[in-house]
């Protein structure tokens, strides 16, 4: 806007934006402020402890006599699992609905829309019994308590929305570098995997954060399939360290998001930019 | 376009996405559908059968009645309340960081959307700890400020009963509903603070210097020209948003777990549809029921989204 920058006008912008700002972080600050005691509770009058106080020992606690590392290594093991699978299948099906015109493409396209609609939660139910199941055919490889199976919950209920997002892509790549490789003798498959799949890797690097943050920050499906506590999730294991005693595990439990927090943190910032923009993207979708 | 005739080869590439789809996503679904319609329960775990509407006619007609119109409510006020809240704060924030003069707009936008890279379990059950009645953090910082007696206060010249401090934040009726909100206004006003922004962002500048040519008050320029694309952009994250609320289940489940206690009913006062369905089925083992519930939230979040995929013209997008 062509109007004179207006200097009581921008004091007060920064006054109440400075304002929400620590609003915003004071959650954080004050969780981060509780991870640095050496006591265990919530019991304190003071908000902040001295520089005196300041110290590690929760950390260290965390990781030398509780499960959390196990628990973080399940997380991770969920999430890079569901995030690979995800990826190689809805590369194949956004390429395909893209680039080829096949008999019940559109309706293909449509099921899958419809099929984002069912919130994933509302089948909590059948999911614990679908994988109760698996679990007594595959002697426990794929069952409840099983990391493979929790992974297998959330590529079903990410391919749709993957699919659509990757044939979005696809459909905006130029056409000519396939054309001509078709015409120097590529086969379909050749042209896939040597021109185009070079081509798509913005999109995959999105998808797989998608897909890797999606699993790790769910609390619902492993709170329903996952009962033994070497098997717990990081959302599940944080639940059990305060579910009932807060006031004696909080500053455990504080150190705890601190770290649980920090990978997702890493991921979010460096890829701001993408992610912002497909997750908005996808929102304006449904 | 260019058809091509590819024999085979789209169904060899769609039949891994498609093998999955249909055992992870379509199955799971249509069994959940097929519960609803069964007695399926502790009771009947491995006898159940199909009982018909019984399900649906209990929760609309039968003793549950009262307890799904009070869920009921309380799930639309919390979705809408949620978005309006979290719309409200974003646009206001956007509006003041679209302002070219304004420095630190890179550190604002940083900070402000910390609450979206905190994954979301993490965020909920820290604020559970910090509105602790008596050791939470908030209340010792109210008390620090001398702000507990005065909001308790002002709040009880409202309530006929006086306002007790410490506030017990989590574990009163009122109280509780304000907490939940809040929280995730924390959790959604980035989001909503992102898509404004974009929105704002993508009005090209000569539309407003063609305006102050003209003569038009920055009032009048907001009025006419910011609000009217501001809307076609996020009437669609409205919908979704909305939808999206419906089933916010970690920040009632993480932070009251559906409580207080409502007297004479296994909903608590802060329960919306989708924690009470996971209760239903997992603290009460009344998995039919759990998957009656399921369905009114399917059918409410399908038809959100049927308005959606309208306004939007994605289904244009399938060709």
């Amino acid at each position: 806007m062509p109007t004179r920058p207006n200097p009581i006008r921008l004091a007060l912008t920064h006054l109440v934006l400075l304002a929400c700002a620590g609003l915003t972080v004071m959650p954080v600050v004050l969780v981060l402020a509780a991870s640095l005691r050496k006591g265990s509770t919530l019991i304190s009058t003071r908000l902040f402890p001295g520089l005196d106080e300041l110290s590690l020992a929760k950390y260290h606690e965390l990781l030398t006599q509780t499960p959390f590392l196990t628990w973080m290594l399940n997380t991770v093991i969920v999430s890079v699992v569901a995030s690979l699978i995800a990826l190689v299948v809805t590369a194949l099906a956004g390429y395909a609905f893209s680039r080829f015109r096949f008999l019940g493409r559109k309706n293909g396209l449509m099921a899958m829309m419809l099929l984002q609609m069912f919130p994933a939660a509302m089948a909590m139910v059948a999911v614990f019994r679908l994988l109760q199941y698996l679990g007594a055919v595959t002697g426990g490889v794929l069952g409840l308590n099983s990391l493979l199976g929790l992974s297998l919950v959330y590529i079903g209920a990410g391919i749709p929305f993957n699919t659509w997002m990757i044939k979005g892509y696809v459909d905006a790549l130029p056409r000519e570098l396939e054309e001509s490789a078709t015409i120097d003798g590529a086969t379909p498959t050749q042209t896939f995997l040597q021109v185009v799949l070079p081509l798509m890797g913005p999109i995959l690097a999105v998808v797989a954060i998608f897909n890797f943050i999606a699993p790790y920050s769910d609390f619902i499906f492993p709170s329903v399939v996952m009962f033994e506590e070497s098997k717990y999730t990081l959302a599940v294991g944080m639940q059990s360290f305060i579910s009932g005693n807060f006031s004696t595990n909080w500053t455990l439990f504080a150190a705890a998001s601190i770290l649980g927090a920090i990978p997702i943190l890493v991921l979010f910032f460096a890829l701001q930019r993408f992610l912002v923009e497909g997750l908005t993207r996808g929102a304006l979708k449904g | 376009m260019r058809e091509r005739d590819s024999g085979g080869l789209p169904y060899l590439y769609l039949a891994p996405a498609l093998l999955l789809l249909a055992f992870l996503s379509l199955l799971p679904n249509l069994y959940s559908v097929w519960l609803a319609f069964t007695n399926y329960s502790l009771n009947h775990y491995s006898d159940y059968s199909f009982v018909g509407l019984r399900n649906f006619a209990r929760i609309l007609q039968g003793p549950e009645a009262a307890t799904f119109a009070r869920v009921f409510a309380w799930t639309v006020v919390w979705a809408g309340a949620s978005v309006l809240l979290s719309l409200g704060l974003g646009l206001f924030l956007a509006i003041l960081l679209n302002n070219s003069h304004l420095k630190g707009r890179t550190f604002y936008r940083t900070i402000f959307i910390l609450p979206w890279a905190i994954p979301a379990f993490i965020s909920v059950m820290m604020w559970q700890g910090l509105l602790n009645t008596e050791f939470g953090a908030i209340n010792l910082l109210l008390a620090n400020l001398g702000l507990d007696q005065a909001l308790a206060a002002v709040v009880g010249l409202f309530t006929k009963d006086p306002v007790a401090t410490p506030i017990a934040w989590l574990n009163t009726p009122g109280w509780s509903h304000i907490a939940v909100l809040a929280v995730n206004v924390w959790l959604a006003f980035p989001f909503q603070l992102t898509t404004c922004l974009g929105a704002l962002q993508s009005v090209p500048s000569d539309v407003y210097e063609a305006a102050s040519v003209d003569g038009a008050t920055a009032g009048l320029q907001f009025r006419r020209i910011t609000v009217p694309l501001l809307r076609s952009a996020l009437l669609p994250v409205l919908l979704s948003s909305f939808a999206f609320n419906f089933n916010q289940f970690a920040a009632i489940y993480l932070l009251t777990a559906g409580g207080p206690a409502v007297p004479g009913s296994e909903a608590g006062a802060t329960d919306i549809l989708i924690t009470y369905s996971y209760k239903l089925a997992f603290n009460l083992f009344q998995y039919g029921m759990a998957c009656a519930y399921a369905i009114f939230i399917f059918i409410l979040v399908a038809t959100l989204s049927g308005v959606n995929f309208k306004l939007t013209g994605a289904f244009e997008d399938a060709n």
